[in-house]
């Protein structure tokens, strides 16, 4: 199988210890909610985190978009032809969720890193190996399940994200199911909307 | 030109009784609020609004004098411009060069064309900062449209703080760069960006250089004295650069105040005709007020037949004194139906002698004012004077980056820089 090669996806505008924001490099082109994403840096460990919000809006935070639209010909795609500004004007943001990084030795390891990712930094988007190789355990899931600001669905976009990573998708899909099982043990209404959106339809039979 | 920001605006507070009301109660329960006082403001405005109401009647007979004026005068306006032109009168005229009582069309667009905008805004020196200097930020858009939309917007600072750059010396006199001196610096700053993004394209399309305000710089003739000789000279330079590219040059005034128009329409009520001579009004000996009073405080929109969407004005030539320095770039005007308003444009002499570049010119500025239409339902401002300006604007938050940077830097080099204690106070902010 051809190696893929990691794809840019944006530049870092903002971190923290526990999430970056970061402006994708075209409008309306950021990775999709769940996907997993990297940041490298010389001589610090490589950030692993999740996309979880995606917002486009104004460069300018003063400066709302208006309906432009004249159906039945200047609608959709033809707007931006007829006000090539906006792609100048307009961005689109997205925050990823720290879930884990590399560390000097190479090992992967399912928790925050030591820094944040630094400014201005290129974001770019795993390929499918690195996806199977930051995935084969599922504690990751562990901090994304505990945290109190997460949410069931980036959860279960993850299981989702790593589930299409894995050749032995059904295999994977069920571990997964049995890891957050056990991690919310006691919480029977979130371990139900987990389950409920990542359970293929062969599963659900 | 960008306006500067006014701390404090209140757009947006709605000046009701149900406000005010609201703003009483609330002050009595809570001592005076900072800022207005707004029961003594509200006696005022008021009183304001009666005068208004009151006037309204005679301002309304005035304009329907004053409308019939210009059209008697445009109904014979090759020989009111005549008059007009070799007249003594002490208002300043603009003649038609084609028929005034009429409006013209937009001609169709070619698929593609460009358009250049450049804007402006400045930081004035101030004694209380750390240091004197000023800052002029030229902001454009060029924006293309047709079979390859695309977009480039850009600023460019230029900081000046040595003493020949914050001084004119003219005649042996150091004057100070300040407002109106200022204004023109950046005007020229402008349109040298201008010139210079307009020279970088191909040619291959027609190409528009719009600029915000008037083309015909004022403080070139109300402060001559106060300029050094060859700025006008250098102003000029740059409109010999974009026509010797082959592209257009205009500028763009929204909700004009102009009185050219207006002053040209005197010619039917004058009763000292052909000279024109004011100084010498025989009405006014007679009656004690000129004939042509209901012509005062009208301006040239108020008067202008009736246009359709994205339609023109005929021509005018403005009469000022100046327009002799500006030679091959005297400036020519008309008004076009913008939809919320009717926006002057002003080019030079060369574009407006030439049929072809003054259509094109025209029609250029008609579909940007269908661009800038809010919902697509009206017409609006030009998008590449809107962008031009969004990038120019110099931000309360942007002075404060400045003056941090210029601070640190200074600290590093081992030079510790002070504000006035008036400045410090302010900062400060302590109660």
């Amino acid at each position: 199988m051809q190696q893929q090669v990691a794809e840019r996806a944006g530049e870092v505008i903002a971190a923290s210890t526990t999430e970056f924001t970061a402006e994708a490099l075209e409008l309306h082109s950021a990775p999709p909610f769940g996907s997993f994403v990297k940041v490298i840096e010389p001589k610090r460990p490589t950030i692993y985190a999740l996309v979880s919000y995606v917002e486009t809006g104004g460069l300018d935070p003063t400066r709302h978009a208006v309906a432009r639209s004249r159906p039945p010909s200047i609608v959709d795609e033809e707007i931006y032809v007829q006000w090539p500004e906006l792609r100048d004007v307009l961005r689109t943001v997205f925050t990823a969720r720290v879930i884990g990084h590399i560390d000097a030795r190479g090992a992967v390891r399912h928790w925050l890193p030591p820094f944040p990712a630094s400014l201005h930094f290129s974001v770019f988007v795993c390929t499918t190996e690195e996806i199977q190789w930051f995935t084969r355990r599922h504690d990751y899931l562990a901090g994304l399940i505990r945290d109190p600001s997460g949410t069931e669905e980036l959860t279960a976009a993850a299981i989702r994200t790593a589930v299409a990573a894995h050749s032995d998708q059904p295999d994977y899909l069920l571990q997964a199911a049995r890891s957050v099982a056990r991690m919310l043990a006691s919480d029977y209404i979130r371990l139900h909307l987990i389950l409920q959106s990542i359970a293929s339809e062969e599963l659900r039979q | 030109m960008c306006r500067p920001v006014v701390p404090g605006d209140c757009r947006g507070v709605p000046a009701s009784v149900d406000y005010l009301e609201q703003v009483s109660a609330q002050e009595e329960t809570n001592g005076r609020v900072m800022g207005f006082d707004i029961r003594t403001l509200g006696s005022q405005v008021d009183a304001m609004v009666s005068h208004l109401v009151e006037q309204s009647p005679r301002t309304l007979e005035r304009r329907r004098q004053a409308r019939n004026a210009y059209a008697q005068a445009a109904g014979r306006w090759q020989q009111a411009a005549r008059t007009v032109e070799e007249s003594t009168m002490s208002f300043v005229a603009a003649v038609p060069y084609e028929d005034p009582s009429r409006s013209y069309a937009p001609r169709q667009l070619p698929a593609d064309y460009l358009i250049v905008a450049t804007d402006g805004s400045q930081i004035e020196p101030e004694r209380h900062d750390l240091a004197l200097y000023l800052l002029i930020n030229v902001g454009w858009a060029l924006l293309r449209y047709g079979s390859h939309a695309v977009a480039q917007l850009g600023s460019e600072p230029t900081l000046r703080f040595r003493d020949e750059e914050l001084e004119y010396h003219v005649n042996g006199r150091r004057i100070p760069i300040r407002e109106e001196l200022l204004a023109t610096l950046r005007s020229l700053f402008e349109r040298k960006k201008l010139a210079d993004l307009l020279l970088t394209l191909d040619g291959t399309h027609p190409a528009l250089g719009l600029v915000d305000g008037s083309l015909l710089d004022l403080t070139l003739s109300n402060r001559r004295q106060e300029l050094p000789p060859t700025l006008i000279q250098e102003l000029l330079s740059h409109f010999d650069r974009v026509r010797d590219g082959g592209c257009l040059l205009a500028s763009y005034i929204s909700c004009p105040a102009s009185r050219e128009v207006a002053n040209f329409a005197r010619w039917a009520l004058c009763s000292d005709l052909p000279k024109m001579a004011c100084r010498d009004c025989s009405s006014q000996r007679l009656r004690g007020v000129p004939d042509c009073h209901p012509l005062d405080s009208q301006i040239d929109t108020a008067l202008l037949p009736a246009l359709p969407p994205y339609h023109r004005s005929a021509l005018f030539s403005p009469l000022q004194r100046l327009q002799e320095r500006y030679g091959q770039h005297r400036i020519s005007c008309f008004y076009l139906n913008a939809g919320p308003e009717l926006a002057r444009i002003e080019v030079p002499l060369w574009v407006a002698q030439d049929p072809d570049r003054l259509a094109l010119t025209h029609s250029i500025i008609a579909d940007q004012c269908r661009r800038g239409g809010y919902r697509g339902a009206r017409p609006g401002y030009p998008p590449a004077l809107i962008e031009a300006h969004e990038q120019a604007v110099v931000t309360i938050q942007d002075r404060q980056v400045l003056e941090m940077l210029l601070e640190r830097r200074s600290a590093q080099q081992g030079l510790v820089l002070q504000r006035s204690a008036k400045a410090i106070s302010k900062h400060m902010k302590a109660v």
